[in-house]
């Protein structure tokens, strides 16, 4: 078991850019290794929560009645392994993917402040809507490992663009803004 | 079959039926690879449970116990975790971790293979095994990233050893292996308890009359796998506040696939639930269809020849769900077959004494499915697969029931179940749908 631990975790260190690059590819495509990208503290702060199947009966129910869906708050909240379920699951569903395919993207500067930290800018064209800015924050623990995303912004988003930046950085305060913007909730 | 697990008979040597399953095999191999590419990310059975098990070995800690899949013994993740460092960035980390299951899969169906050729007629053994690679039970699991597949192959690869008596020169050494192949079953899945037991039976009844090489055999098959899975079972005690039961049953530690869990229905079981088999079973084998969720035998039945939980195919498509009620109807043909090699196994226990751990295995497993649905009434907890170790001793019982027939009867048995064969691989093939 050492051994494979070994192996496995022996892997050379991106520069900050092509972590992003590596992100930004994978997401949809291949959750586990946009998951391996970021950190702890990104996925406390994204907030995205789990629905049961019995929620998600209920809300589709009610959109299929034309009642808005309920946009309560949500108790707690999620626990690390919740928003990390949550995290993965919005990736697969296919309206994401969907979107997520409508969007082109270039790094457009990439700054390096010092050994444990960097900035990674990304500006995000959709198709079809306007274009806005990406701001990544990366961190690692010291120069040996490898660089992971602790936080993102986004800059120039507005209705018009709301869906690709939810699909570019999939967070409980797009989604909701996106409910409100659709009159439903997205599970 | 042989009687009485004397070893390898004499025979006429693979025909063109082998030929034809050896073909059909190959066929099925192609769509496989193609299911476990174009299935979409993590819509696996427990997909993101299993692949953040790999996420956190990959990051070199083990995955939190009270996770949803972190009660799972960590082998499958660990070989995932080095998957995701061997294959280039260009495969998805979880088609890699689909490719293990694949592998598994494959090498299930070569031991089952290679079992039956020495018990029963070459080419009963080839289609048996090539029907057991087909099944749409076998298909989802080993075209989908989780532990269940190499869990099987591992468990089978030391329930094969069983079908003929240990060599009376070498009883430690065959011990030794088998107790090997178990501890990496153990070190797999939870399940694998059962074939503990099952083997350690399998050793006392081929050795009642060697009171000391069986006690031995016994000190090899059962020491090796607890030594090996002692560290792992014993984190989950002490997670567990000391309760083992809760934890091999299931995710019973994690919150939110407890929340999950108790939003499925039926919600409650009666014990009328696992005498009902509702003719949907046959002809729209999914749990959405009616008396479907609720009952035990006929979901087992659905998810064993169909797609019953409608995670790998659009069975709102209503083509699919007509090809999946024929893989169904089609299923009763091999069930039946089986259920008359069990007969015969039962009207002579003691002839068919290699059979004894395989079929204890499997009545375990039945057993232990039967406590969890009762305490997890949700219909997801009626899986097919949670009975995929017990694919030898099914094998061995339809080998037995096909065996039983001769001449032009025993034809048109092998005709039927290669034509089974490939109907399964053709409607279970995604891309046969479009997808």
């Amino acid at each position: 078991m050492s051994l494979l631990l070994g192996v496995a975790c022996a892997r050379p260190a991106a520069d900050p850019s092509q972590v992003v690059t590596s992100y930004l590819r994978s997401l949809g495509r291949d959750p586990l290794r946009a998951i391996a990208r970021v950190t702890p503290g990104f996925q406390q702060r994204h907030g995205l929560h789990l629905a049961t199947s019995a929620q998600v009966e209920r809300w589709q129910e009610r959109v299929r009645e034309g009642a808005p869906a309920p946009a309560a708050p949500p108790a707690a909240p999620p626990t690390p392994e919740e928003a990390r379920v949550s995290w993965l699951s919005v990736q697969v569903k296919p309206a994401f993917r969907d979107e997520l395919a409508r969007l082109a993207w270039h790094v457009a500067t990439s700054r390096q402040d010092d050994d444990r930290h960097a900035m990674v800018t990304v500006r995000i064209e959709p198709v079809d809507a306007p274009a806005f800015e990406q701001i990544f924050h990366l961190v690692r623990g010291d120069g040996s490992r490898p660089w992971r995303i602790d936080r993102v912004e986004q800059q120039g988003v507005g209705a018009a663009n709301l869906a690709a930046a939810f699909v570019a950085n999939p967070t409980e305060e797009l989604r909701r803004r996106l409910a409100a913007e659709l009159g439903v909730a997205p599970e | 079959m042989s009687a009485g697990g004397a070893g390898a008979v004499a025979k006429a040597p693979p025909g063109v039926w082998s030929a034809l399953a050896a073909g059909a095999g190959a066929l099925a191999l192609v769509g496989r690879v193609h299911d476990v590419a174009s299935l979409p990310p993590l819509q696996d059975f427990d997909g993101p449970g299993h692949a953040l098990n790999v996420v956190a070995l990959h990051a070199g800690r083990l995955p939190e116990p009270t996770s949803w899949g972190g009660f799972h013994p960590p082998l499958y993740y660990a070989l995932g975790a080095l998957v995701w460092d061997v294959l280039p960035e260009s495969v998805p980390v979880h088609v890699g971790l689909r490719l293990i299951s694949l592998l598994a899969g494959v090498g299930l169906a070569l031991w089952i293979w290679r079992a039956l050729y020495r018990q029963a007629a070459a080419d009963d053994a080839a289609l048996v095994a090539l029907l057991v690679f087909c099944t749409p039970v076998v298909v989802l699991s080993t075209s989908m990233l989780g532990n269940e597949a190499l869990c099987a192959f591992l468990v089978t690869g030391a329930l094969a050893r069983l079908l003929e008596p240990p060599p009376s020169d070498r009883v430690l050494r065959h011990a030794g292996v088998t107790g090997l192949w178990l501890a990496g079953a153990l070190l797999t899945k939870s399940t694998a308890l059962a074939a503990v037991a099952a083997c350690a039976l399998g050793y006392v009844a081929w050795l009642a009359r060697r009171p000391l090489a069986a006690a031995a055999a016994l000190a090899l098959v059962v020491g090796l796998p607890l030594l090996a899975a002692a560290p792992h079972y014993a984190r989950l005690l002490r997670a567990s506040g000391g309760n083992l039961l809760v934890v091999v049953s299931g995710g019973a530690l994690s919150p939110a696939v407890r929340a999950e869990m108790r939003s499925q229905p039926p919600g409650e079981r009666h014990l009328s639930d696992y005498l009902a088999f509702p003719a949907a079973a046959l002809l729209a084998p999914v749990h959405q269809a009616p008396g479907m969720a609720r009952s035990v035998p006929g979901m087992l039945y659905a998810s064993t020849w169909a797609d019953a939980h409608e995670h790998f195919l659009p069975a709102a498509d209503p083509r699919v769900l007509a090809a999946e009620a024929g893989l169904a109807l089609g299923g009763l043909l091999p069930t039946g077959l089986a259920l008359a090699g069990l007969l015969r196994v039962l009207r002579r226990p003691l002839a068919y004494r290699g059979l004894l751990a395989p079929l204890a295995l499997a009545g375990g497993l039945a057993l232990a499915l039967l406590r969890y649905t009762w305490v997890l009434p949700a219909y997801s907890a009626v899986k097919a697969s949670y009975l995929l170790s017990a694919a030898l001793p099914a094998a061995a019982c339809l080998a037995l029931g096909l065996g039983a027939a001769s001449g032009a009867r025993r034809a048109g048995l092998r005709g039927a179940l290669l034509a089974l064969a490939l109907a399964c691989t053709l409607v279970t093939w995604r891309g046969w749908w479009g997808l």
